[in-house]
């Protein structure tokens, strides 16, 4: 049984599938894959993951962590909350 | 090795899906689920892109991505927790006091 909305639901995901996967075809992208080390002890500005979320993205990384904190709280509290009425 | 297009390729029927289910599902849970299947499309993007330019920030910003979508999958479970808990229903043609 396929109500209206999953018909339509359906055409608009398939014509915008087929429009990224046109556009996606025939573009020179790079063929050569690099690997990448996840650290690099050697040299003090290495290409390994580690360095790069450490030294470069170390201020993100905090954020994250401050996100995930406040994520945390703002759970729990609204997980435990009792007696409040959420919405009208 | 698997040319970048298939990635690409891969990562929209991903994000198809995910916007599929966002589009045609009632159930709340199912909604985040999808939303979780769009937020990894974007990712396999990241690292795709960062595999095959060399450049390790691309893998960074998926990592980071992870943990953002971690968060925001504990703070929609815990809302729709609530709602149910007041609502009795998580169907999202019946949660309607959100809309005008």
């Amino acid at each position: 049984m396929i109500t209206q909305r999953q018909a339509f639901a359906v055409a608009a995901v398939a014509a915008l599938f087929l429009v990224m996967a046109v556009s996606f075809i025939g573009v020179p992208w790079p063929t050569t894959q690099h690997e990448i080390p996840v650290v690099n002890t050697t040299a003090p500005g290495g290409n390994g993951i580690a360095n790069s979320l450490f030294q470069t993205y170390a201020i993100a990384l905090i954020l994250i962590g401050i996100i995930l904190a406040a994520a945390m709280v703002g759970g729990v509290y609204l997980a435990k909350m009792e007696g409040g009425k959420i919405g009208p | 090795m698997i040319p970048l297009e298939w990635e690409l390729v891969l990562s929209a029927l991903l994000f198809g899906i995910g916007l599929y289910g966002v589009l045609a599902r009632k159930n709340a849970i199912m909604v985040l689920m999808s939303l979780e299947i769009v937020i990894n499309a974007a990712l396999l993007n990241f690292v795709a892109f960062s595999s095959y330019s060399g450049d390790a920030s691309g893998q960074v910003f998926a990592l980071l991505g992870i943990a953002v979508a971690a968060a925001d999958a504990a703070i929609g479970l815990a809302i729709f927790l609530s709602i149910y808990q007041t609502h009795g229903t998580v169907d999202m043609d019946r949660v309607r006091f959100l809309r005008w």
